[in-house]
């Protein structure tokens, strides 16, 4: 279906054009440049002279260091600048030619400059930290009031000390052994305690040896001069400086701000600058030419044609892949299928063979989604919250396509709220007889309720279910008969569709000479699953298989999840409206104040709740709806196992 | 209040409080490992939101059926309903399947759903593949809540 058709391309050129055409084709954008077999092209060029790859590494790193301390300037600076500027620039552009000569004409002392202010801000900081630390290590012992200038004595020595509570009494007891050494406590948390051992230095090689056993810190008052609250004192004074100076350094980073836009758009060149210097590794070079190799299109080959047009000396090949070949996959779908491809690339591409299942799963997604929420107004916030983020989200194409699919499902999400009469969560049964004529028009939209008659749309769920599933199975067996695999269609999707769909038309029907097709299908599966001569052991397989279709069974079960989602979003809706009348009515009976309060809070009260509902069922939603499609659904036919086409491309964020 | 009111609150209590707190486990379990990985990559909450709030459901299903027993037993009309013992035990028996399901599946859910983020921080390809293993353990949190619901809305 829609895989893009690939080919081959080989571009040969003089060394002379490389530069001129890596930006062309880097502008184009339509080749997916790979590795050159170097094998292939084996007797054209030798190894040694395929090399030549030593300057470009030489360039890369230049290149990159540039790029990293860009992309750290701006980081860097960005925390500093005023608001306004970083506002001004959100939605700025530049177009390429400008920014090729901002870029050139850039002045990169400037990036060396604000490296070094970075590199004094973390000295700053850390200047500041070891001071914090060490006014918190001073801090226990503030009720020392002696001058430490005077601890020095002749015979007796001061140790300052710290413990853990534990190990605080098994201390003293030790230390109170030795003579005229004396514990004193002075101060203790609800861990440590702190201390001071005080002894004669005669008993020193006693007191070390008690201490060396035990976990004990020793404080050093080497930095207090005087008392200690005079030490903190000045320690807080030189925060204060610290704080001065980061201040004035901020200051001086604002003067960056007008070069903070010409920054990013240097960034950006030099980032685009980098990419194609890297992809020159993956070419072949000799002194006088160079030869690429990659994957293009068939709507791009023009394109491609373009360029070999406007240089004589070149050679581009386009050929077919061959059989062995494996080309990476670009899907291609239009109009409203389109951003269903966000759903598949989630999966996983098509590999080899396989078809695009974007076409076959966005019918089915939309509906399962709308089914999830089945309120017309939620359907209606969607619809509106998709366009508000599409305009914001310009240029962003994964989010464009989500915003799209939401769009898409919030449409259908209305025409199935109308046809089930989920407006809001409003119970419609309880509106004063004023709103008569609203709820007439509601209830001829309505076919069906789902809290009146919850089983009917339990059914139908599951016959959605039943109806994707049975399409899978035919798809699949559609690619089997494509592949001429008529045995493998035969065999296997061939009598599950039969024993699913048989049952189904049986218990519909309820004429039991529809059982012949699910009893037909049991048959084939019992004798033809495995193609093995000796006939126990294919009945034995048979009977496996047979025994696998309880899992298709299994599979239409799943399908009341989406029954249960709908009916969570129009009971959590229903609630939200009963809560806040609730509370609506004890509000508006307060005297006075009652009346603006309660209504203020009606309006506040339904507007978060309900997009709290749409927003906390849509997640389900999708994510339930997504599960049904690649475990139920693709399941039956598809693999996934492609990669994707990403051409080598400019991809810029301010250059336009 | 009556013994079948305080039964059927029983059963308002499993279905409500079993499956909000396996929800309030498995968010719990999925949001620390998500605010781990988002410490490396500030950038990625909006990725893995999805990951994160997907155990969270279980507690709604709890709460939905909670709900619609208050309702159908007409305690939302503002005076005390008389309920007999029998309707007290139906009530109960309904509340069981979302409140034990949900209870389970949401702290399991959690421990799938968290390390899907690891995965999916490290493989962000494999984003898909880590929402549809979270999704699995969710199926019988989806079952117990239907058996809930038509327990509910047609025996009683």
């Amino acid at each position: 279906m829609a895989v893009s058709k690939m080919f081959k391309t080989n571009v040969l050129a003089y060394s002379t054009m490389k530069e001129r055409l890596i930006e062309e084709i880097h502008r184009a954008g339509i080749i997916e440049i790979s590795e050159v077999d170097r094998e292939s092209i084996g007797e054209y060029i030798s190894p040694e002279e395929g090399k030549g790859t030593s300057d470009i590494n030489e360039s890369l790193q230049e290149i990159n260091k540039l790029v990293d301390d860009l992309s750290f300037s701006t980081n860097f600076i960005s925390a500093y600048l005023p608001k306004k500027y970083k506002k001004k620039n959100k939605n700025a552009f530049i177009s390429e030619k400008d920014a090729v000569k901002l870029a050139k004409d850039f002045k990169y002392n400037i990036v060396e400059k604000i490296k070094r202010y970075s590199h004094d801000i973390q000295q700053i900081n850390s200047e500041k930290e070891s001071i914090k630390s060490r006014i918190e290590e001073l801090n226990p012992w503030k009720s020392i009031k002696i001058d430490f200038n005077e601890l020095n004595f002749e015979n007796v020595k001061v140790l300052f000390c710290i413990t853990s509570t534990r190990n605080f009494d098994k201390l003293n007891s030790e230390i109170g052994e030795i003579d005229f050494s004396t514990i004193n406590v002075i101060t203790e948390t609800k861990d440590n305690i702190y201390f001071t051992i005080i002894y004669e230095n005669e008993k020193e090689s006693e007191i070390n040896n008690i201490l060396k056993n035990m976990p004990v810190n020793l404080v050093d008052f080497q930095d207090v001069k005087e008392d200690i609250h005079k030490t903190i004192g000045e320690y807080k004074s030189k925060i204060k400086e610290l704080d001065k100076k980061f201040l004035d350094i901020t200051d001086e980073l604002k003067e960056f701000s007008d070069e903070y836009f010409n920054m990013l758009i240097a960034l950006d060149y030099w980032s685009m600058i980098y990419e194609r210097e890297l992809i020159k590794k993956k070419f072949i070079s000799t002194e006088s030419s160079f030869l690429l190799t990659g994957w293009i299109r068939e709507k791009d080959i023009p394109k491609l044609k373009q360029i070999e047009n406007k240089y004589k000396e070149i050679d581009i090949s386009i050929t077919p892949p061959e059989k062995e070949d494996v080309p990476p996959v670009a899907l291609e779908n239009s109009g409203i299928v389109r951003p269903f491809e966000v759903v598949t690339k989630l999966f996983g591409v098509p590999g080899k063979g396989e078809p695009d299942p974007t076409p076959l799963l966005s019918p089915f997604f939309a509906l399962f989604f709308a089914i999830c929420l089945t309120d017309a107004g939620y359907g209606l916030i969607l619809i509106l919250l998709g366009f508000i983020i599409l305009k914001k989200s310009k240029g962003n194409i994964g989010t464009e396509q989500l915003m799209k699919i939401l769009i898409i499902g919030g449409s259908i999400t209305v025409l199935v709220g109308a046809v089930t009469g989920g407006w809001f969560g409003i119970d419609f049964d309880s509106l004063p007889p004023t709103f008569k004529a609203i709820k007439t028009f509601r209830d001829k939209l309505t076919l069906l309720d789902p809290l009146k008659s919850p089983l009917t749309l339990f059914i139908i769920t599951l016959s959605l279910g039943i109806l994707q599933l049975l399409t899978g199975l035919v798809v699949k067996i559609v690619l089997l008969l494509k592949d001429k695999e008529y045995y493998e269609a035969f065999s296997s999707p061939l009598p599950n569709f039969l024993i699913l769909g048989g049952t189904v038309l049986a218990a519909v029907l309820k004429n039991s000479i529809y059982w012949l097709f699910p009893f037909v299908g049991a048959v084939i599966m019992l004798f033809f699953s495995s193609r093995s001569k000796n006939i126990i052991m294919r009945l034995v397989k048979g009977a496996y298989s047979l025994y696998g279709i309880t899992g298709l069974f299994g599979d239409v079960i799943s399908y009341s999840r989406l029954f249960a989602l709908a009916l969570s979003t129009g009971v959590i809706a229903l609630v939200i409206n009963v809560i806040v009348g609730i509370l609506y009515k004890m509000i508006i009976s307060v005297p006075y104040i009652g009346i603006p309060v309660g209504i203020l809070f009606l309006f506040i009260g339904l507007i978060f709740g309900h997009i709290f509902n749409v927003l906390i069922n849509s997640l389900g939603g999708f994510i339930h709806t997504t599960r049904l499609q690649f475990v139920e659904y693709f399941g039956k036919f598809y693999e996934g196992t492609g990669t994707e086409f990403k051409p080598f491309k400019q991809e810029f964020k301010y250059i336009r | 209040m009556t013994v079948g009111l305080f039964i059927a609150g029983m059963g308002i209590f499993t279905a409500v409080a079993l499956a909000g707190a396996g929800s309030a486990i498995g968010i719990g379990l999925t949001g620390q490992v998500a605010a781990g990985v988002m410490s490396e990559d500030p950038k990625s909450f909006g990725k893995y939101l999805m990951l994160i709030a997907l155990p969270g459901t279980q507690g709604i299903y709890g709460f939905v059926i909670g709900f619609l027993a208050i309702m159908k037993l007409g305690i939302l009309s503002g005076s005390i309903p008389p309920v007999s013992i029998a309707k007290g035990l139906n009530v109960l028996a309904a509340g069981a399947p979302v409140g034990l399901a949900g209870l389970v599946s949401a702290v399991n859910q959690g421990k799938v759903c968290a390390a899907g983020i690891q995965m999916a921080s490290k493989q962000p390809a494999d984003m898909g593949k880590a929402l549809v293993m979270g999704v699995f353990v969710e199926t019988y949190a989806v079952l117990g809540f239907l058996t809930s619901f038509f327990l509910l809305w047609f025996v009683i």
